[in-house]
């Protein structure tokens, strides 16, 4: 599961959950592997995510490196920037953990990169 | 809680139908992206994050590399799918969709929300679809239309099959399916489609049929391209897997409540009509699945099951359920399998009649020839399940005999279901359904007064004859039945009141008792007679064996039970007899199910008087068929309904056994059993037993007025032969001993020598309904002396041509018995047929239901055809040169077949078949020949011309008059012959099994009626006249199937009791030969029937395991197949040559067919060997040439040769030795189809597990073939197709942020392109 995803996913589905957003990580396998770096596609990315959310996941599983904690001005032309964004983004991804529901505590099982969102008849 | 019931059915229907089968479910490789998907992420700008909800194998994640594609999945094993090619996967539910609100640029819902089984549902989905659609951003959403060009829907939720390749194992849970199918209201049809899937193979077939040919229809038309690819042989396999799936659902829903098995004959038959549609389903272009795959699903080859809603059929079952008071679970079962199955024979109707209207290419009139045999068979079995609702009345109710009303009730339900079909079928549906319903309701009437009448008679005469005949061992006998009678009749009682279940431990439980008591008994014999003793010593070892065997060998215990009591019974003829007349007025007062026992065999033996008793029974009988196509299903389905079953086995001898152990009606069962047993494991005794037989009959005509009477003492002599023989029986059984058959056997040897007198007992209380026919008959005797001698000499050689077989020789004296019991009942039906014209059906019916038991698949057009054989016969026998004219009728045939398959262009590959048909046709030759004219007109034509020339004029005209009809049917099923063959569908295999089942009995039959038209030359005058009264009422129920399918079933059904009752009347005529011949002939046929049974219903099974894949279980099964067909002699021969020219078909089209061919064939070979060499012992001790030739004929596969070795034995027929070769190929199909439902008794527990006895080896039956034997397993998966329009209202009504941009009809789906707008709420 790319950070990325992480960024859209919440359990607010799960009943009684309001938000659910942002699910913690427990991850046990974190995986980098390379993407092709489009900055297009990651300027685009940028405003669709919650960058706090983002930078709170990378710094938990240890891959911050020099992501800044805030988006720049000009993210757009700063490709430095849109790299590190990327590499948070696409190229950082959990094989296996479990992502937890900030409020009920739920939590969902990541195995071989694929997080089980799915609940219960009875959560929902 | 309604609310709840119904989201917990449609997450049960979902996770079953949905999500289970998708974790099964195998990608097709060819599955593109849509374009018009494709079209829509390629639009997408650069940086969109995008879900793919319901992803699949993420085919859509590749699409555009410029946007985040999401794949959401429910699937774990479409989900690792997606994940292997690096795409970013999710599991998630769409109800639930994990994500932020207004998180995503797009959406895409591809072929989802349609497999969501709510509205509720699928409103919720749509609305969490809108809710992580950001505003402004896109939502794709793909849904099956119902309003395909290639297929149409008769509802909007269906059941989809799709063929796995190889998994045996299905991990859908029905369970959850189950509260739903309890739920009458359940919206989804599915659910009790599911439920009644156990015996609704046929259904599934029907479903896909219709689906297949609507899409046929349309997709030709408009899209013949996409029509392309439709694998008919695959989509034939899915239908068998999806019955077995059903059959899951069942029994999980059900829990082991077989009693449904009487509705099996319905699906059978509507499976049968299905075959007739079948062409369409190859037609069927799976186009519109596949593009709705486009969109996550490929590969839908099979037609989808429409689950029709309830709340039509739902009046039908509460009739039902009135019914069956006892086990309304049960009743409600069956009564959504029979809705299912009016569903299915209306949709059936619908796709036949569209079929016939679009006149495609192939055969149109073959298409409405082989619709005519479908009504006929439905109606079939309908009457057979409306008696068989009256026989669990009976058996639940003592006053079930004085309440002819609830028959009529029953029958008027049954209408009601016909009304479903009739929706699609109008005109005939509403014929058919009226006269069904007439008959139902004047035969059932009938039936109880007659057995009513019967059992008092029979009591009587039982204890008449025990007391005369040994008082030694009416003490022990009377302890004996009175003990295990009655705890047997507890038991059983208990069990079917528990359920099916319950009967079924109960049953084993009965058995062991049975077996203690049985041995006790020996001994007991063994301290009365010398004679008795080394049986029953023989019989102790067997039981004790048997005793020790399994649950599979439960119910060779159950036989070994009825052996055993058979033992116990004849130590004690007396006590044994009185044991009987015990329990049949025991059964009649106390337990409904005994007095139903009781009178199923009286019904048997008189399908007119006894028809009342014996519809019951019948239908039963026909239920276990029908419900087990297979003969072991309908042992196990006897044990619930075990009196009846009991009955049916009186007719089908190996069902009896199974229904005798468990029921004091055992004895009688019993005897019938040990007859077949001893038959299967010698069939040269058997027919020496005949010969005896018919020499007692001759003696009891001659001697005493009283058949009873005639009977005792004919039986006597029967016993001491088999004591006699006892010795070499104890050989032979120690010989056999290694297969719990030939125990069963031996001990049915001993049995015969000891039950003589129990038999004699039994026959005498068949006699005594019979006399009053008798009567008649004596009447007609009087004319026809010489038809009495003639068969009683023959009889004689035989007899003395098995002596000439070493130890056989005894043994087959033993066996000779038992095939007088046998040929008792079937005089008694007979003699019912003959004497009321409105018997005559239910004299059909019980005919039918009788071979029906043993023709669990085809019985009603086994017995159709039986009877027709049996009118045929009596034809020729009131000729003169009857024989002589079979002869040339089977020449003609062979002509004709030859011709048929020549002039069937169909090629090669359908010339097997057509040569079965072209066979079955010969068979039918009399009546066929005509219709085989329209076909291959000459030849047919010639053959009828030749045994009108040898017939007297009389003869002649009456002979041409059935020929007449009997061609017209003929000419039917050979049109849906070949049309099956053309489409190498299951309905053409099972078409030509019934067919094959019909040829050899009606050969059987042919050779029977050849002897006794020898013996009944005098009498042809009088026969004459009869005969013509029957063509009449054939003629008039001829021109009625013509009128509609329903109706053309009807008349088969009435054409075929007509032939009874011809043949009543000249076994009235001949008196005790004649009507022992008629009952051998019934007895075998009813055996011939049960093979063909299994042997369709394994057909179809390997016809499905090919379609499917190969596998080495099919090909076991059809080993097992070729075997009993082998066995079956020319009967079997034809089977199986038909199940090879089916093969060959299955062959051309598919080289896994061809390696299935090609198993099968060694397996065939090996059955052949081990049949040849029952059949060279047979004809050993027959030494008849005839039955030799009929043997290596029947080795042969060659279609030609089974129509030679049939007018071989037709010319045979002349001599004795034919009618011993008869007998003894009969008693090979006996011994065979004992030997299938030992094996699928063996098979089936396995696969049932815990139910019922019966149930449970017609289940395992059904289900081994699909689960076990097939590779591949149908899933089905549900669709709730979308009406035009509807998607759209369902957005703009339930969605209000999302706006409509477009809708679009694509792909056989609807495709709509929503966009999330900003909702102002002021």
């Amino acid at each position: 599961m790319k950070l990325l995803t992480h960024n859209m996913l919440t359990s607010k589905c799960i009943r009684g959950v309001n938000v659910g957003y942002p699910l913690s990580i427990n991850a046990s396998d974190v995986r980098v592997a390379d993407v092709d770096f489009n900055p297009d596609f990651i300027s685009r990315m940028i405003p669709k995510i919650d960058w706090p959310v983002l930078y709170n996941a990378v710094e938990r599983l240890g891959h911050v490196e020099d992501l800044p904690k805030e988006t720049p001005v000009n993210y757009e032309s700063n490709e430095d920037f849109l790299k590190k964004a990327h590499h948070a983004l696409l190229e950082v991804e959990i094989i296996h953990g479990e992502l937890v529901c900030p409020e009920s505590g739920r939590k969902f099982p990541i195995n071989n990169g694929i997080p089980n969102m799915l609940l219960n008849e009875d959560e929902i | 809680m309604a609310s709840n019931d119904k989201i917990s059915r449609s997450v049960a229907l979902e996770q079953t139908y949905v999500h289970d089968v998708y974790e099964q479910y195998y990608d097709n490789p060819r599955s593109k992206p849509w374009p018009k998907i494709k079209e829509f992420l390629s639009g997408l700008e650069p940086g969109s994050i995008v879900c793919d909800v319901g992803c699949g194998n993420g085919k859509y994640l590749k699409v555009n590399s410029s946007i985040y594609n999401l794949g959401g999945e429910k699937s774990i094993r479409l989900s690792e799918l997606a994940r292997q090619t690096e795409n970013e996967i999710i599991k998630l539910d769409n109800l639930a969709l994990p994500f932020r609100d207004n998180s995503l640029d797009a959406v895409l819902s591809i072929s989802v929300v349609h497999h969501l089984a709510t509205t509720e549902r699928r409103v919720c989905a749509l609305r969490e679809l809108a809710r992580v659609l950001r505003v402004g951003g896109r939502l794709v959403i793909t849904v099956w239309a119902m309003e395909q060009a290639h297929r149409k829907f008769e509802s909007q939720d269906i059941l989809v099959p799709w063929r796995k390749p190889i998994h045996i194992s299905t991990s859908c849970d029905l369970t959850s399916t189950t509260n739903s199918e309890d739920d009458g209201q359940h919206p989804y049809h599915a659910y009790t489609q599911t439920s009644d899937s156990d015996s609704n193979k046929s259904f599934r077939n029907t479903f896909r049929k219709k689906g297949r040919g609507n899409h046929h229809r349309k997709g030709r038309s408009i899209d013949p391209g996409r029509c392309s690819s439709p694998g008919s042989s695959s989509l034939s396999s899915p239908n068998e897997t999806c019955y077995s799936f059903v059959r899951r659902a069942i029994q999980k829903l059900a829990g082991g409540s077989r009693r449904v098995v009487g509705n099996r004959p319905w699906f059978l038959e509507s499976w049968i009509a299905c075959t007739h549609k079948q062409p369409i389903q190859k037609r069927y272009d799976p186009d519109g699945c596949e593009y709705c795959e486009c969109c996550g699903y490929d590969n839908v080859e099979d037609q989808p099951i429409e689950l029709l809603r309830l709340d039509d059929e739902e009046p039908k079952e509460l009739p039902r359920r009135q019914t069956f008071p006892a086990s309304q679970l049960i009743a409600d079962i069956d009564a959504l399998k029979s809705k299912s199955m009016s569903n299915i024979n209306a949709i059936q109707a619908n796709n036949n009649n569209n079929n016939l209207f679009q006149s495609c290419d192939q055969n149109v009139t073959s298409h409405t020839v082989k619709k005519s045999p479908e009504v006929t068979k439905i109606t079939l079995t309908k009457p057979k399940l409306v008696k068989q609702k009256k026989s669990v009345c009976d058996e639940d109710a003592d006053e079930a005999l004085d309440q002819p009303t609830d028959m009529k009730e029953a029958i008027t339900k049954i209408p009601v279901i016909r009304d479903s079909l009739i929706r699609y079928e109008r005109g005939g549906v509403l014929k058919q359904r009226s006269l069904n319903e007439e008959m139902l309701s004047t035969d059932r009437l009938r039936e109880k007064e007659r057995l009513k009448q019967n059992i008092q008679k029979q009591t009587s005469l039982n204890e008449e004859l025990i007391y005369k005949r040994t008082h030694t061992f009416e003490s022990l006998k009377d302890s004996i039945f009175s003990v295990a009678s009655s705890k047997k009749l507890q038991m059983i009682k208990i069990g079917l009141t528990n359920k099916i279940r319950n009967s079924t431990t109960n049953m084993e439980k009965v058995t062991s008792s049975s077996l203690k008591n049985g041995f006790v008994r020996i001994f007991q014999n063994w301290k009365g007679a010398e004679l008795l003793s080394p049986t029953a010593c023989d019989e102790l070892i067997e039981n004790g064996r048997k005793c020790q065997k399994t649950q599979v060998e439960e119910k060779e215990q159950n036989d070994s039970n009825t052996t055993e009591r058979r033992h116990s019974k004849e130590d004690g003829s007396d006590s044994s007899k009185d044991s009987s007349l015990q329990s049949d007025t025991s059964v009649d007062s106390e337990d409904s199910f005994a007095s139903v026992i009781f009178v199923p065999k009286s019904d048997p033996m008189s399908p007119i008087g006894g028809t009342l008793s014996a519809g019951p029974a019948s239908p039963l009988l026909k239920g276990g068929c029908q419900s087990a196509p297979q003969s072991p299903r309908i042992k196990q389905s006897s044990c619930p309904t075990s009196p009846r079953v009991k009955q049916m086995s009186i007719g089908v001898h190996p069902l009896t056994k199974q229904f005798s152990s468990p029921k004091p009606s055992t004895e009688l069962l019993t005897t019938t059993t040990a007859v077949f047993f001893p038959t299967d494991d010698k069939e040269c005794d058997l027919k020496p037993n005949l010969l005896p037989v018919q020499h007692v009959q001759k003696q009891t005509k001659e001697s005493t007025k009283t058949l009873a009477q005639k009977y005792a003492v004919p039986q006597i002599p029967k016993f001491k032969r088999t004591s006699l023989n006892t010795p070499n029986l104890k050989d032979n059984s120690n010989c056999i001993s290694t297969s719990i058959k030939p125990k069963t056997n031996i001990i049915v040897s001993d049995g015969n020598s000891n039950y003589t007198d129990k038999q004699s007992g039994f026959v005498t209380l068949q006699d005594e309904s019979r006399n009053e026919k008798l009567r008649k008959i004596r009447e007609i005797l009087c004319q026809k002396p010489g038809f009495g001698m003639k068969s009683t000499r023959n009889n004689c050689p035989i007899v003395r041509k098995i002596s000439d077989s070493d130890g056989k020789e005894e043994t087959i004296a033993k066996r000779i018995p038992k095939l007088l019991k046998l040929e008792i009942f079937n005089p008694e039906e007979d003699d019912d047929s003959d004497s009321s014209c409105v018997s005559s059906p239910d004299s059909v019916d019980s005919v039918v239901s009788i071979k029906s038991s043993s023709k669990h698949t085809s019985p009603p057009y086994s017995s159709v055809k039986g009877r027709f054989y049996f009118p045929e016969n009596n034809n020729v026998n009131e000729g003169m040169s009857l024989l002589e004219a079979a002869a040339n009728v089977a020449n003609s045939l062979d002509e004709a077949v030859d011709k048929v398959i020549k002039s069937n262009s169909k090629c090669k590959r359908k010339l097997p078949t057509g040569d079965v048909f072209s066979i079955l046709q010969r068979r039918f030759s009399p009546d066929t020949m005509p219709l085989l004219d329209d076909d291959g007109e000459n030849g047919d034509t010639d053959g009828s011309r030749r045994s009108s020339n040898t017939w007297n004029e009389e003869c002649h005209k009456h002979l041409t008059a059935f020929a007449d009809k009997l061609s017209e049917k003929l000419m039917r099923e050979i049109d849906d012959y070949q049309l099956t063959m053309d489409n190498i569908d299951d309905p053409y295999i099972h078409r030509l099994s019934e067919e094959l089942h019909d040829l050899s009995k009606l050969s059987a039959e042919i050779k029977k009626q050849n002897e006794y038209l020898t013996r009944l030359s005098q009498s042809t005058t009088t026969y004459a006249q009869k005969i013509k009264s029957k063509t009449c009422t054939r003629c008039r129920k001829y021109p009625e199937c013509r009128c509609k399918l329903f109706s053309s079933r009807n008349k088969h059904g009435k054409v075929k009791s007509e032939p009874n009752n011809t043949t009543s009347s000249q076994n009235t005529s001949q008196e005790n030969l004649t009507t022992q011949n008629t009952i051998i002939s019934s007895a075998l046929t009813s055996y011939s029937k049960n093979s063909t049974a299994n042997s369709v219903h394994r057909s179809e099974n390997v016809i499905s395991v090919n379609t499917v894949k190969l596998t080495t279980n099919v090909l076991a099964n059809h080993g097992r197949r070729a075997d009993c067909f082998v066995n079956g002699s020319a009967e079997g021969d034809q089977s199986e040559r038909k199940r090879d020219g089916m093969m060959l078909e299955e062959e051309v089209e598919l080289i896994e067919s061809g390696r299935d061919l090609g198993d099968r064939r060694p397996l065939i070979a090996k059955g052949n060997s081990t049949d040849s060499c029952d059949s060279s012992e047979k004809v050993s001790g027959s030494s008849s040439n005839s039955v030799i030739s009929s043997g290596a004929t029947s080795i042969n596969f060659g279609g030609p040769s089974i129509a030679s070795s049939v007018g071989d034995l037709s010319v045979d027929s002349k001599d004795s030795v034919s009618d011993a070769g008869s007998t003894a190929s009969l008693i090979s199909f006996e011994t065979k189809t004992k030997n299938r439902l030992e094996v699928m008794d063996s098979l089936t527990p396995g696969h049932l597990k815990k139910r019922d006895p019966s149930g449970l080896s017609d289940i395992s039956q059904d289900s081994l073939p699909s689960d076990e034997i097939g590779g591949e397993i149908t899933y089905h998966r549900y669709y709730h197709v979308f009406r035009e329009g509807e998607l759209d209202q369902l957005i703009d009504k339930y969605v209000d942020n999302l706006h409509i941009v477009s809708s679009t009809y694509e792909h056989a789906s609807w495709c709509i392109v929503a966009e999330k707008v900003q909702v102002w709420t002021i």
